[in-house]
């Protein structure tokens, strides 16, 4: 008996902390994606509900990477999803899907800011406001992001796993 | 009809024919680019004023924080502002203001930001601009900015240019440090920079210059407001 509440004790930070690191991992990735579409409708001192699109698609065509019928969807479409993201991360719904679109959503964008680094193109991120000049620091800054958003996507998966050869 | 009757009916309709022809020779010289062509030449013109183009009633200011040697400017210049200056400046719609936002990082955008500044005094800034920005490939490449221009500013023009620079040479720092400062007051930190005021409200466009369908489409917006 005593051996087996000794076990028991042991077993149960084990299962606990992934868990808490799982929630505050989502919640901050959420948090920065709903910093994001939020400096992308709220700049200049106000909020651009009716024309946030005409300068975000300025800060995305700076790219250089898309024609600019697709710029002007993205502007349109891009603030709102990662408004979404956001409130579906820290809600945690559907974890391992919100996960995923967020990994790949970060893939993308450091895939151009890498590239537009590396043309030595001097344009604006447009990754949190249009006023942000990219540079190594914003790189690192959304590496970081990515590294998170991964680290939530696996634990997602893995507690899913967990749960499943739990009931099974 | 009485003859005093008709002779008063001709005087009204005298005043008002008067009244309908100055209103209207008012606004179209209000339309009309800025130029110091009937300035006397010893009362020099407004800086910001000079180096503006468009009619100052127009609905939409657009600043512009430029450097003559920054190629970003010159792109800018090239493949938006041509086209802004044609569509929406010409017709009354735009009041283009440029600003003196010459980099440290480039050797000879001072001097050709005096240059500009001197021409814009005696009214040519657009021309100098244009030649300024066409030819910007030569003149960075050797210091040697009057020879680059001189296929498009005429020799006695450039003369007067030269002359006018060279007796005004504080009033044109101190106006082109006046638009450095404000640029820096701005947050300005690389050039273009670009500053829309429509409806009593200025906004930063993002920095480094705009395709211009994208600013057509913003304009064209904010004069449907």
């Amino acid at each position: 008996m005593a051996t087996s509440a000794v076990v028991s004790e042991a077993q149960a930070p084990a299962r606990t902390w992934p868990r808490a690191l799982l929630v505050l991992g989502r919640v901050i990735l959420g948090a920065i994606f709903l910093v994001a579409a939020y400096t992308k409708l709220h700049f200049n001192g106000g909020w651009h509900f009716g024309d946030y699109h005409f300068f975000f698609g300025m800060a995305i065509n700076s790219y250089n990477l898309l024609p600019v019928w697709a710029v002007e969807l993205l502007a349109r479409i891009l603030p709102w999803f990662e408004l979404m993201l956001g409130a579906v991360l820290i809600m945690g719904v559907g974890l391992r899907w919100s996960g995923i679109f967020a990994s790949a959503l970060l893939l993308v964008f450091i895939g151009a800011m890498t590239r537009a680094y590396i043309m030595h193109l001097e344009i604006m991120c447009g990754c949190f406001g249009n006023n942000e000049k990219l540079g190594p620091w914003t790189l690192v800054r959304d590496s970081s992001m990515l590294v998170l958003a991964l680290a939530v996507t696996i634990g997602a998966f893995l507690i899913k796993k967990q749960r499943v050869a739990v009931s099974s | 009809m009485k003859p005093l009757r008709i002779r008063r009916i001709g005087i009204f309709l005298f005043v008002v024919a008067f009244a309908t022809i100055s209103s209207a020779s008012a606004r179209q010289q209000m339309k009309t680019t800025s130029s110091s062509a009937a300035r006397p030449a010893s009362a020099p013109l407004d800086p910001s004023e000079a180096k503006s183009l468009g009619s100052k009633s127009a609905p939409i200011t657009i600043e512009v924080f430029e450097d003559f040697q920054c190629p970003a400017c010159r792109n800018f210049y090239e493949t938006t502002l041509k086209q802004l200056i044609d569509d929406y400046v010409v017709p009354g719609k735009v009041y283009l203001i440029h600003r003196d936002f010459p980099l440290d990082m480039h050797p000879y955008s001072h001097q050709a930001a005096r240059l500009a500044n001197a021409a814009a005094q005696l009214g040519q800034f657009q021309s100098m601009e244009r030649a300024l920005f066409d030819t910007q490939d030569q003149w960075t490449a050797n210091g040697k900015i009057e020879d680059a221009i001189a296929s498009s500013i005429p020799p006695a023009q450039m003369k007067k240019i030269r002359d006018y620079e060279a007796a005004h040479m504080n009033d044109i720092n101190a106006s082109i440090e006046q638009d450095r400062v404000m640029g820096v007051k701005r947050n300005v930190s690389q050039t273009p920079s670009i500053y829309v005021t429509s409806h009593g409200k200025t906004e930063a466009l993002p920095g480094g210059g705009v395709d211009y369908k994208l600013l057509r489409n913003y304009l064209d917006y904010l004069l449907r407001q």
